[in-house]
């Protein structure tokens, strides 16, 4: 396995996919920064799938967030992935205060490098990018699979993704999937593949008191803004692409049961259904009930880690 | 060995060397295409220029999308020949950057640009890459021409030493790659890119010489069958090396075939040159012409030509730069450097503005060289400072035979595989394999329609 | 250090404790005490985490990366400076441990001597090849590309490849070697070639034309004169020269003659020579020396033609028959091919058998007679007959390349002597072997140590052995580099090509000296001695030395010693402009200590070398660089080198200032050793001589079997480094060291199942 012969483990990568419209997307964004303090996980590639370029702004700007020191190039942080459709797909209300958000002084309030479609990357490109960034990667899908699919049929994609992706988590929300392209990837993929249906982030609510507490050390913080723009204030939002996010990257946490394998059937309407059985591979989360507060405790305390300073890390030599 | 049914003046092409004069005679060259790809069209031709360690890119993207203006110091020698190409920005060579494996960006830069493929690292052993997007045309139409490709390269000396972290040297000198463990070193001696486009043997009688081409096939057919022979005592890897060779024998075999079919041997109308010119724009001009001839007269369609190795140190004292090329793109901000950097950039750019004017003044047919071919002039470094491979400075000119519509600035999307551009290209002429490197797809927005 | 002290420091460590040494013990505390506290699951400090390396299983599944920390240790690199050490004791006993769980492994694995990919010749190897095949002088360097080099040199198998247009090469170039062997083509009509816009003039008195000749003939080679000095003046003497060897010296009167006088008609003159050049290119230089009455006349009039005399132009006319045999006629037609065929089947015998390097068929050598027949049946003279199948020899695979037959696969069979005699052949003089090597493997002698042993040392004796020099040593040192190299022509006006040939001359010259003379390879680091021509001495500021030929020179001052010094040496490893004390440092770390140092990681800003000089001195520069942690780990051992050498400006001449700065050229190593200035330097690395006699059989090694030194070839590395200590350390010890090795005697047939695709991760 690819990996820093010296010993020192890599972080793995996480390569995300998200419409970056529910407040569980901008959550799980700060859950995995979160897991970049710790050196648990990096991120990958964001591909922002089913939103416009505001989404985009967005993920950029909550990057741009926790990132602390020198500005880093395309060799260590890959733009944001978003496709160049005419007309683009709405974007949800939720990420326009962050985006347009203004200091006192009139300046945006939050730095970023996307302004433009061409500021942002072609996506199937920066899916498989994000993958051969990382020594291991998992690949979250929180959004249609479209781009997904699409980079199955690169050069050498299939193999890589084969060595490299050590799991699929395919996040149900209730969203509409592109049934061709799901289908595709259940039949495709040459890694595991786990659901994490509705029930799981339906049953892991983010409380909104805690929205207000454990952001406090942020003057300004764009998840928070985003998770108050999504609808009044308070509510518990569910958690679907934060609890994807924290079984992708630690799925030993104990947080979660796995069914028998069995198989997603895809309605042509893009409505997906896990059933157990039936020859194929993929499990199904189940939530530990008894573990539930600890598992929110986990979550708050993750997505409301601060921003901390990347280590150099280079190779050592003779 | 015929270049053309049409006699030449002798010792006219290339007479002039160093002024930009347009090759006019070359008008008196008209090949009889061995087909035709293009309804009624003379053939596209594909060239690429890889400048070497990168790009300031501040003095180089033009500031406005759509067509070109006023063009940024380091283009501005192109100003006369803008409506002749356009500016592509934000194209990636993903497999250049470091990824897992760390420092050898200069290798990689080279050996991924032109393959989009991952650059296996080894100073020697199981050296691996892919097939260069030429090398890909040039294996599918290569028998159309008496050379499949061509590949130039105008820097003669080399480092002796490692190369770069652990990458062998067959990866810092070589961007085209007939298979993924071939590369096609390129020519850089003037009178070797002569004798390899028109032979050795210049001048002799018909059937002199025909019975000579006899007596080389002769020869070759019974290496080839010694060969055979050979392999197969060997093992695995040695048995690859001599298939290498058997494809070369049987590729030079076609050569002599070629050869026998078309007759006499011809005089290309210039003198052979004979060592390396001392001033880099000379030799610049001297290799170009030459690869200039090679495409009008049909001798080949692709080509590519390394203005330096990736990592060249060479210095620029014709222009006032004593310093070497790489140390000189390390410049850390510092002004001074930076501004020799621009100054060499500009001039390799000044050269290509001038092979682009003599290509668009050689007339083909109702057209003309340069709106036959495509040309791309990039790098697979965009600062090389940092070693960037993203965002690369990326030029295509010509016409590919009414394909593109030249005189604008295209800015893509990031991350966008500069193998898409390259995907497009030999599209053009009619090759249409199932992946060209990292290729997504072709790029949009080149063409007139 | 050696085995014999390991032994007895385990012993002592192991007594002392009372208890048998043992990772729990010896490896375990001082790890997890000393290094742990940077290097540990959340920080992992230069990218190392030590928690794998807590488990005794990791000295066999992680050895690599025990090599690097064992080379940490040793060199006292860690812990850094700052950071607790640990007792040396405890140090000791870790480093004996760790060595001595490495030397068991190593005596248990079983030997793996490797594989050697099927060989292309490179081109100065074919171009050697062919000189002794056929005493054809050929320049590989001007028909053949550069060859791709792997692993710091060019003879690597794998890299060796053969696209269309070397072979297309290979052809027309076999076709014209065996024309100038045989000789059998007919001159085309000689003609005057006037050469005035490619000669070039190096001084008033001097000018010099490079020029191709296109056949291997009798050329007249002349030089014109033009103008004269006064009535008074004495003749001049003046030198014809092809390829810098004087052809012709003559005298020549300056006067103007009374015809001119009085004609008013500007006096002009020649001087020519016919003599029997080979094709190929030429240097062509007329030259006025000693021409002591140059100094009386004004700069501005020496080009006046009514004030002096000088060398006009250079032009060469021919091709015209030669009056008798060339060498390679003589030495490639035994008889005469018009004489039949046995006479044309003698001569084909003699030089397959000799250009394939080992016994050939009947098939084999009546194929080439069917070449023969064909081309004579095709109207060809028997002597053109002849050289098509010559050529047909030059591009078969078994000259072309160097194959070995595979032993089965996955074991492990001696070469058979007929190929070791190539594998030393190509080592020492890459070249074919000769008679009596191809000989001696044919009876299979050759491998009989003492027969090997008596063989080396003849071919070092033999002048063939240059190519080692110019080959290895010109990449080992890279010395080849200076072809690349140019220096900045406003700062350095005596840069030029006379003064490159000195510096490259010296460095081969030194290392023939050392390699012939068997001296001790700390000779390459301090042997107080050089080679050296006026120009080079000048150049040292050394007197006593004139003329242009090279001679030994004793070094009296502590200026200059070994090669490190050398100019050649320390104009490679700087700016055009400047000398640099990283490029430097990295050049003594890579070629004398084998320890490349790592890049620099992508988010550190370099170093600005550029302001040197202006507002703060090098060392300033370099001292607030090195306090950036991270730059510090590499620069710390790099730069200090480099600094050593500062007494050296960038084309290798001595000074005590840069710019408005005054040298410093002290320093300390990492393990807090100092010193002061290259002399001091050079003690400390003789002090290291293990790590630098590794270094140069890794080199070597590499060299000789055109392969990469892979994990395997560990033990027999240690061997020849110990070896080589046992003989004082002598070159030729070294040398015969891996000619005895298993890598170099023996061959593992290949698997037949392919490997595994290349990893993708780092190594």
């Amino acid at each position: 396995m690819p990996q820093n012969p010296f010993g020192g483990k890599q972080p793995i990568g996480v390569i995300y996919n998200t419409s970056m419209n529910r407040p569980d997307a901008a959550l799980a964004l700060a859950g995995l920064y979160g897991f970049e303090g710790k050196r648990e996980s990096r991120m990958g590639s964001i591909c922002v799938v089913g939103a416009g370029l505001n989404a985009a702004i967005f993920c950029d700007v909550v990057g741009r967030f926790y990132m602390v020191g020198p500005l880093r190039n395309a060799n260590s942080v890959l733009p944001v992935g978003l496709p160049a459709v005419d007309p683009p797909p709405p974007d949800s209300p939720m990420v326009l205060p962050a985006v347009e958000r203004k200091t006192e002084k009139g300046e945006p309030q939050y730095t970023r490098s996307i302004r433009k479609l061409t500021d942002t990357a072609v996506p199937e490109a920066v899916l498989r990018n994000g993958v051969i960034f990382n020594a291991e990667a998992v690949v979250i899908l929180g959004a249609p699979a479209t781009y997904l699919a699409k980079s199955l049929d690169l050069l050498g994609v299939k193999d890589i993704y084969k060595e490299r992706v050590k799991r699929l988590v395919i996040v149900d929300s209730g969203a509409r999937q592109d049934a061709a392209a799901i289908r595709k990837i259940l039949a495709e993929w040459p890694t595991p593949v786990f659901y994490c249906g509705k029930e799981v982030g339906d049953a892991l609510r983010f409380p909104a008191a805690r929205i207000d507490k454990d952001f406090a050390w942020a003057e300004a913080h764009p998840v928070v803004d985003a998770y108050r723009a999504y609808q009044p204030m308070p509510y518990d939002a569910p958690t679907h692409d934060l609890a994807a996010a924290h079984f992708a990257v630690h799925p030993d946490s104990g947080f979660f049961r796995l069914s028998d394998p069995g198989s997603i059937a895809v309605g042509d309407d893009g409505a997906m259904k896990f059933t157990s059985g039936g020859g194929a591979k993929v499990r199904s989360l189940m939530v530990e009930s008894a573990q539930q507060d600890k598992i929110i405790e986990a979550f708050v305390e993750l997505a409301s880690a601060k921003p901390v300073q990347p280590q150099r890390f280079r190779k050592p030599a003779l | 060995m015929i270049v053309t049914r049409k006699a030449l003046a002798r010792r006219t092409i290339l007479k002039g060397i160093g002024a930009a004069i347009g090759l006019p005679f070359l008008d008196a060259m008209t090949p009889a295409f061995a087909d035709s790809q293009l309804s009624g069209g003379a053939p596209v031709r594909l060239a690429w220029f890889y400048a070497p360690n990168g790009i300031d890119m501040r003095h180089w993207t033009p500031s406005e999308e759509g067509p070109l203006g006023q063009l940024p110091g380091i283009l501005a020698p192109l100003e006369p020949v803008k409506k002749e190409i356009l500016v592509l920005s934000n194209l990636t060579a993903n497999w250049g950057r470091p990824l897992l494996v760390g420092a050898g960006d200069h290798g990689r830069a080279l050996a991924a640009y032109m393959t989009g493929v991952q650059v296996y690292r080894t100073a020697g052993a199981d050296l691996k890459l892919g097939v260069s997007a030429d090398q890909i045309a040039a294996n599918a139409l290569g028998h159309l021409t008496k050379l499949p490709s061509l590949e130039v390269g105008l820097e003669e000396t080399r480092q002796a030493g490692n190369c770069d972290n652990g990458y062998s040297c067959a990866y810092a000198y070589n961007v085209s790659w007939k298979t993924e463990t071939q590369p096609l070193p390129p020519i850089s001696d003037p009178r070797n890119l002569f004798e390899r486009l028109f032979g050795t043997d210049i001048v002799e009688a018909p059937a002199a010489h025909a019975r000579r081409l006899a007596m080389r096939r002769s020869i070759l057919d019974q290496v080839m069958g010694d060969t055979q022979k050979l392999q197969s005592k060997l093992g695995r890897t040695d048995r690859r090396k001599l298939d290498e060779y058997l494809t070369s024998v049987r590729e030079i075999e076609q050569q002599v075939e070629r050869a026998e079919k078309d007759g006499a041997t011809i005089d290309p109308g210039m003198e052979k040159p004979f060592g390396v010119p001392p001033e880099f724009p000379d030799y610049f001009r001297l290799m170009t012409d030459m690869m200039l001839v090679a495409f009008k007269a049909d001798i080949t369609r692709f080509s590519t030509i390394m203005i330096g190795r990736e990592g060249s140190t060479r210095a620029y004292p014709e222009i006032g730069v004593t310093d070497g090329h790489h140390p000189l793109t390390h410049h850390m901000g510092n002004m001074q450097m930076l501004d020799k950097v621009r100054q060499i950039n500009a001039l390799h750019l000044a050269l290509f503005a001038e092979f682009l004017r003599k290509m668009k003044n050689t007339k083909e047919g109702d057209s003309n060289l340069l709106d036959q071919s495509l040309i791309v002039y990039g790098s697979g470094l965009s600062d090389g400072n940092v070693h960037t491979h993203d965002q690369l400075p990326t030029i295509l000119a010509g016409r590919g035979g009414d394909f593109v519509r030249p005189g604008r600035h295209i800015v893509y999307q990031r991350e966008t595989p500069v193998a898409n551009l390259f995907a497009t290209m030999i599209e053009r002429v009619g090759v249409r394999p199932e992946h060209v490197g990292d290729a997504t797809g072709r790029l949009a927005g080149l063409s007139v329609s | 250090m050696s085995n014999v002290s390991l032994l007895i420091f385990a012993m002592a460590g192991a007594l002392q404790a009372g208890v048998p040494a043992s990772f729990e013990k010896d490896v375990v505390p001082v790890l997890s005490q000393s290094c742990q506290a940077c290097h540990n699951d959340k920080l992992t400090s230069g990218g190392l985490n030590l928690t794998p390396f807590l488990q005794g299983s990791s000295l066999t599944s992680n050895r690599e990366g025990w090599e690097i920390i064992l080379a940490k240790l040793r060199a006292g690199e860690m812990p850094p400076k700052g950071m607790p050490r640990p007792p040396a004791a405890q140090m000791d006993a870790l480093l004996q441990y760790v060595q001595g769980e490495f030397d068991r492994a190593d005596r248990q694995t079983k030997p793996d001597p490797g594989r050697i990919t099927a060989h292309r010749l490179n081109r100065n190897e074919y171009a050697n090849t062919v000189r002794d095949l056929l005493g054809v002088e050929f320049r590989a360097q001007e028909e053949f590309p550069a060859d791709d080099s792997g692993y710091g040199f060019d003879n690597i198998g794998d890299v060796l490849t053969v696209s269309p247009a070397l072979m297309q090469k290979y052809l027309s170039v076999a076709e014209k070697i065996a024309a100038r062997a045989v000789g059998g083509d007919p001159l085309p009509k000689p003609g005057l070639f006037s050469r005035k816009d490619r000669v070039r003039r190096i001084d008033t008195g001097t000018i010099q034309l490079e020029d191709l000749i296109e056949h291997d003939a009798d050329y007249i080679v002349r030089a014109n004169l033009v103008g004269h000095r006064g009535p008074q003046d004495k003749p001049v003497t003046l030198v014809l020269s092809v390829d810098g060897k004087p052809v012709k010296t003559v005298t020549v009167a300056v006067q103007i003659s009374a015809v001119n006088l009085q004609g008013g008609a500007t006096q002009r003159g020649s001087e020519e020579v016919k003599l029997f050049l080979t094709g190929g290119a030429h240097t062509f230089r007329a030259e006025f020396v000693n021409d002591e009455a140059l100094k009386e006349i004004p700069q501005n009039a020496r080009m006046n033609v009514n004030r002096n005399i000088y060398p006009e132009s250079i032009e060469h006319a021919g091709p015209f028959p030669s009056a008798e045999p060339h060498p390679s006629q003589k030495k490639v037609l035994l008889c005469d091919p018009a004489s039949g065929r046995a006479c044309v089947d003698r001569i084909l015998t003699a030089l397959v058998h000799a250009a394939f390097r080992h016994p050939v068929n009947k098939a084999e050598l009546a194929q080439l007679g069917r070449v023969f027949d064909r081309a004579k049946t095709a109207g060809y003279t028997p002597a053109q007959s002849l050289q098509f199948a010559i050529a047909a020899i030059l591009v078969s695979p078994q000259f072309l390349f160097r194959i070995e037959r595979d032993p089965k696969a996955g074991t492990i069979a001696p070469v058979t002597d007929v190929e070791l005699a190539s594998r030393l052949s190509y080592f020492l003089w890459s070249s074919m072997p000769d008679d009596e090597l191809l000989r001696l493997g044919e009876s299979n002698r050759l491998h009989v140590p003492a027969m090997l042993d008596a063989q080396v040392k003849r071919m070092i004796a033999s002048p063939k052995s240059s190519a080692f020099a110019d080959n290895f040593a010109g990449q080992w040192l890279e010395v080849r580099s200076l072809d690349a190299m140019k220096p900045d022509a406003k700062r350095f006006p005596e840069w030029g090509p006379e003064l490159k040939e000195a510096m490259r001359t010296e460095t081969r010259l030194f290392f023939e000296a050392v390699m012939r003379e068997n001296r001790p390879i700390s000779d390459f680091i301090d042997g107080r001695y050089t080679f050296l021509n006026e120009r080079l001495a000048k150049h040292y500021g050394i007197d006593g030395v004139t003329g242009p030929e090279f001679r030994r020179v004793e070094l009296a001052t502590d200026q200059r010693s070994g090669v490190f010094t050398q100019a050649s040496v320390l104009t490679i490893s700087s700016y055009p402009s400047r000398t640099s004390v990283v490029l430097r440092g990295k050049y003594l770390l890579e070629n004398v200590l084998h320890a490349a140092p790592p890049p620099p990681p992508q988010d550190v800003p370099p170093l600005d070398e550029e302001s040197v000089g202006v507002a703060m001195s090098l060392r300033q520069q370099m001292e607030r660089h090195r306090a950036d942690p991270a730059c510090a780990s590499c620069h710390s051992r790099m730069d200090v080198l480099g600094f050593a050498l500062e007494n050296y400006d960038a084309i290798g001449r001595w000074r005590t200032e840069d710019g408005k700065f005054p040298v410093d050229a002290g320093g300390s190593f990492p393990n807090g050793k100092t010193f002061n200035g290259p002399a001091e330097m050079k003690q400390l690395l003789r002090e290291n001589m293990p790590a630098f006699t590794r270094c140069l059989v890794e080199k070597t090694l590499t060299y000789s079997l055109g392969r990469g030194v892979e994990a395997f070839d560990r033990p027999t590395v240690q061997d020849v480094v110990r070896q080589t200590a046992a003989h004082d350390y002598q070159f030729q010890a070294l040398i015969l060291g891996i000619v005895h090795s298993p890598p170099f005697q023996q061959r593992r047939g290949e698997l037949a199942v392919s490997k595994e695709k290349p990893e993708v991760s780092s190594k």
